[in-house]
C-alpha cells in the first residue's frame, strides 16, 4: 500500500490488453457474452466501470452523507454491476445503468432501516428566487456565489428531502438528463421535473442563507 | 419607486413584456430552467435564444443560474478513499474465483 492509487489505478489498465467489443456483434448482446470469457469480461468490466468509481462515490457520499456507508455503498453497487454485466447490453448507457444500481443499492442497504417518511417542500418554496435576492446587495450577484463554500454546498444539499437531492445531484452534479434521471429514480419524468424545480428552489434558499451568513447579502428587510 | 418610464431595467422586464418587444419575459423564464438542462425542444430553442439576445435582465438571470449550478458542481467533489478501489478489486477477484489482473 505505499504506491499512490493513482498509478496502480494507471498501471492495471495499461497492462490490461484492450477488449476490443465488436460492433457487428453488439447487435445481440446474448452472442457477445457467451463468447467472452470470464477473464475477458473482467477485463472489459475494468475498462468500463472502474473509471467510474470515483464519481459513484461522490454520488454515495450524497446519498448517504458518510465515507464509510458511502464506500458500502459503492463496493456493492460495483459487485452487483459485475454480477450483471453479461445482462448489459455494449453500446447502450452505462453511466445510468451503473447508477441505477447505486440508487437501487442505496436504498435497499440504507432507506428501509431509516423508514423515514418522504419528506416534502414547502409550498411557499415555489416563489423564491435567489437571483432577485442577490441583486439586492452591494456585491455583484456572481461575488455572493464565490464565497460560498464546499462545506456549504453539501450541507444545503443534505438538508434537502432525499428525492428533491437526488434528482438535483443528478441533474446538477452528474449532469444526467431528465429521461435518465427517471429510469435511475425510476419515477414518470414529470416527477423528476418537479422535483428538480422545487429542489433547485429549496437548495438555492438554503444558500442564499449561507451567503448571508458570509456577510455578502443582505438579511432580509435588513438594509441599512 | 415605480420603473414604469425607465427603460429595459429589470423591474420593467421581469414578468412583463420587453421594452425591445423581442418575446415575453414570463414565456422566457417559464422556458428557462429547461432551456439550461437542455431539455427544451428543438421548436422552441428559437424562441428563447432571441429573447435572451435581446433582453438584459432575462440573460443575466440566465447567467447566473447557470453559474449557481456551476458552483454546486464544482463544490461537491469528494476524495475517494485512497484504499477502495484496491477493496473493489479485490473483492471482484473473489467472485471471479480468479487473482485477477493486478495480483
Amino acid at each position: 500500500m505505499t504506491s499512490g492509487t493513482g498509478s496502480e489505478v494507471a498501471d492495471a489498465s495499461d497492462t490490461t490488453e484492450r477488449i476490443e467489443v465488436d460492433p457487428a456483434r453488439e447487435v445481440d448482446g446474448t452472442l457477445l457474452r457467451t463468447e467472452l470469457t470470464d477473464a475477458q469480461r473482467r477485463d472489459l468490466f475494468e475498462q468500463q466501470v472502474m473509471p467510474e468509481v470515483d464519481r459513484l462515490y461522490g454520488a454515495a457520499m450524497r446519498y448517504t452523507h458518510d465515507p464509510t456507508e458511502a464506500q458500502d455503498v459503492v463496493q456493492e453497487t460495483v459487485a452487483k454491476a459485475f454480477q450483471s454485466f453479461h445482462q448489459f447490453q455494449q453500446g447502450t448507457n452505462l453511466r445510468a445503468w451503473l447508477y441505477r444500481i447505486l440508487h437501487t443499492t442505496y436504498i435497499s442497504m440504507y432507506r428501509k432501516k431509516q423508514r423515514r417518511p418522504q419528506e416534502a417542500l414547502q409550498e411557499s418554496i415555489d416563489d423564491f428566487s435567489f437571483y432577485d435576492e442577490a441583486r439586492t446587495g452591494d456585491s455583484a450577484e456572481y461575488e455572493v456565489l464565490e464565497t460560498i463554500t464546499d462545506e456549504q454546498v453539501k450541507e444545503a444539499l443534505a438538508d434537502l428531502p432525499e428525492a428533491f437531492r437526488m434528482a438535483v445531484y443528478l441533474a446538477d452534479v452528474e449532469g444526467f438528463a431528465y429521461k435518465e434521471i427517471a429510469e435511475i429514480m425510476d419515477t414518470p419524468i414529470g416527477t423528476v421535473m418537479s422535483r428538480l424545480h422545487r429542489g433547485r428552489k429549496a437548495l438555492q434558499k438554503a444558500l442564499r442563507d449561507y451567503a448571508e451568513d458570509n456577510g455578502l447579502i443582505d438579511s432580509p428587510g435588513g438594509q441599512a | 419607486m415605480s420603473g414604469a418610464q425607465t427603460d429595459g431595467t429589470t423591474e420593467d422586464a421581469v414578468g412583463g413584456n420587453c421594452a425591445e418587444g423581442s418575446g415575453n419575459c414570463s414565456e422566457a423564464l417559464r422556458d428557462l430552467e429547461r432551456y439550461l438542462d437542455g431539455e427544451l425542444p428543438e421548436s422552441d430553442l428559437g424562441s428563447i435564444r432571441d429573447h435572451l439576445a435581446a433582453c438584459y435582465p432575462c440573460a443575466d438571470r440566465a447567467t447566473f443560474e447557470e453559474q449557481l449550478r456551476a458552483i454546486v458542481r464544482e463544490r461537491c467533489v469528494e476524495r475517494t478513499p485512497p484504499d477502495l478501489h484496491a477493496a473493489i478489486r479485490e473483492r471482484l477477484d473473489v467472485m471471479s474465483g480468479d487473482p485477477g489482473p493486478s495480483a
